[in-house]
């Protein structure tokens, strides 16, 4: 017997409703009742350590949604962090000890020896997170995510809302989305914040420059398009692009940039400057596929480029080795690059500070590649649960860049492009309720 | 951009010669076969790169919120 589109389709749905396959339903079915178990908690606890005694976190986190039946889905998050450790303060390492002033104020000062990269080992910081959403269908074919999310640290308060609408095409082949979200950041610098491009006080921070202020804040926009599309019964695509719009105090006020001179010798530190604009853009590519009948693959690719200079790219890889019904084993490889943004000075020669008007040695706004390579074992077991530990090595290699000429030379046999890394762990425990 | 966008949008329609019909969506509605099939790792990533590297966004709009960067 022959079968039209329209029979096959119906005959298929009318088939799964019966073997009770959620996701299919034919166009007059009922709207899906609440399952039995409405709650799926989604659990994870990361441990993070740099090495040579630079930053360490931990970072409990706690996911809950609760089904409401009908597709709709209302949502929880809790993240705790908590860090410590050192983190460079944008200075270039000198052939002498260099002292820099605490951001803690009151005279404080920390040393770095003579050859080394100046870390401020003040460093530490613990952070509350947590989000609220709420999904719901707008149609056979659509649905809408709302989301409000804030965090707060002891100098960094944050606040955020989204929203996500997604529509179905093409018997749910292709699905378009679009995204917004909007957040607002206010920043309280310990000390106060500097004046940009001001001289780090010998014995203070730069609380008590007038025109610094004690409050900083920022707005952030972003927008997300992507289509996603099903090539054929065991693979997928998707396609993003998302722009990202910030606005306001974008400066790390812990940071600053050394005036040297021709022997390297730092001369004095001034307070980075980022400018108050930022404009992002991101292309993203993600293709899955199911393969040998068994194992998963999944390769993406982000192409990121901004208005302060700095384009980036980001490629993954991992494979899901399903070695067993229960268990699985999944190496990953992430590898990313980024240039230098064009403010972005190793140090500036005496004299080049005159009339600048941005400048900063943070090494993030530096050039360096980034590799993670990963391996995460899991298993899902009998009751609907999972779990899994995910264990990465994280190593990014600085590239020595804009690096003032005149002091070149005597740069040479200083650390001006130093290595960072990281052993991560992670945990996740997912099971419903 | 916008426009690049589309071309890749259309690109991608026209490229879906392949029609999956709903009974043949056993493996793509497997769990480990979802674009973001473990949530809690990509939310973790999110905030690690977000606080170590420049670049951020193209996945989604994790990774904000933090003073780390």
């Amino acid at each position: 017997m022959q079968l039209n589109e329209q029979q096959r389709l119906r005959l298929a749905a009318a088939t799964l409703s019966l073997l009770g396959v959620a996701g299919v339903k034919p166009a007059a079915a009922q709207e899906p009742a609440a399952p039995e178990k409405p709650w799926t908690f989604d659990t994870g606890l990361l441990l993070y350590k740099e090495g040579n005694g630079r930053v360490q976190a931990i970072e409990p986190v706690l996911n809950a949604s609760f089904n409401l039946g009908g597709e709709r889905l209302l949502s929880a998050g809790l993240v705790f962090d908590s860090l410590s450790g050192a983190s460079p303060n944008g200075a270039a390492p000198a052939h002498t000890a260099q002292t820099f002033s605490s951001p803690s104020g009151g005279g404080q000062t920390y040393t770095t020896a003579a050859g080394k990269t100046p870390l401020d080992d003040t460093f530490h910081d613990q952070r509350v997170a947590a989000n609220l959403g709420y999904q719901f269908p707008l149609s056979h074919d659509s649905k809408l995510g709302l989301g409000l999310r804030g965090s707060s640290e002891y100098d960094f308060t944050s606040f955020g809302a989204n929203a996500h609408y997604s529509l179905d095409l093409n018997q749910k082949n292709t699905t378009l989305g679009a995204g917004v979200s909007f957040e607002y950041d206010q920043v309280r610098p310990v000390g106060g914040a500097p004046q940009p491009l001001s001289h780090m006080g010998a014995g203070g921070g730069g609380g008590d420059d007038e025109e610094g202020g004690s409050s900083k804040n920022k707005n952030l926009v972003d927008l997300l398009l992507g289509v996603t599309q099903v090539l054929d019964s065991k693979s997928l695509l998707q396609l993003n692009y998302s722009l990202g719009l910030s606005s306001g105090y974008q400066t790390d006020p812990y940071k600053v940039v050394s005036v040297v001179d021709a022997n390297a010798n730092p001369l004095y530190y001034l307070y980075e400057s980022r400018p108050d604009k930022r404009t992002k853009h991101a292309l993203y590519a993600e293709y899955k596929r199911f393969a040998f009948d068994r194992d998963v693959l999944d390769f993406s690719y982000r192409f990121f480029t901004d208005s302060w200079g700095i384009n980036a790219h980001t490629l993954s890889l991992s494979y899901r080795w399903n070695f067993s019904e229960a268990f699985h084993l999944q190496p990953s490889l992430r590898f990313y690059r980024q240039n230098a943004a064009d403010f972005y000075h190793f140090a500036l020669f005496s004299g080049e500070d005159a009339g600048l008007r941005y400048a900063s040695g943070d090494p993030r706004l530096g050039a360096f590649t980034g590799l993670t390579g990963g391996l995460q074992f899991g298993q899902q077991l009998r009751n609907g649960d999972s779990w899994n530990v995910r264990l990465e090595y994280y190593k990014q290699r600085g590239q020595s860049s804009d690096i003032p000429a005149q002091a070149a030379a005597a740069y040479s046999g200083l650390p001006t492009a130093p290595d960072m890394s990281a052993v991560i762990l992670s945990m996740g425990y997912r099971f419903n309720w | 951009m916008i426009r690049l966008l589309w071309s890749l949008a259309l690109l991608a329609g026209l490229s879906a010669c392949a029609n999956v019909k709903p009974w043949q969506r056993g493996t793509l509605a497997r769990p480990d076969m979802q674009l973001e099939a473990d949530p809690v790792q990509a939310q973790l990533d999110d905030h690690i790169y977000f606080s170590k590297e420049a670049a951020s966004g193209g996945r989604g709009f994790g990774g904000g919120g933090c003073g780390c960067n």
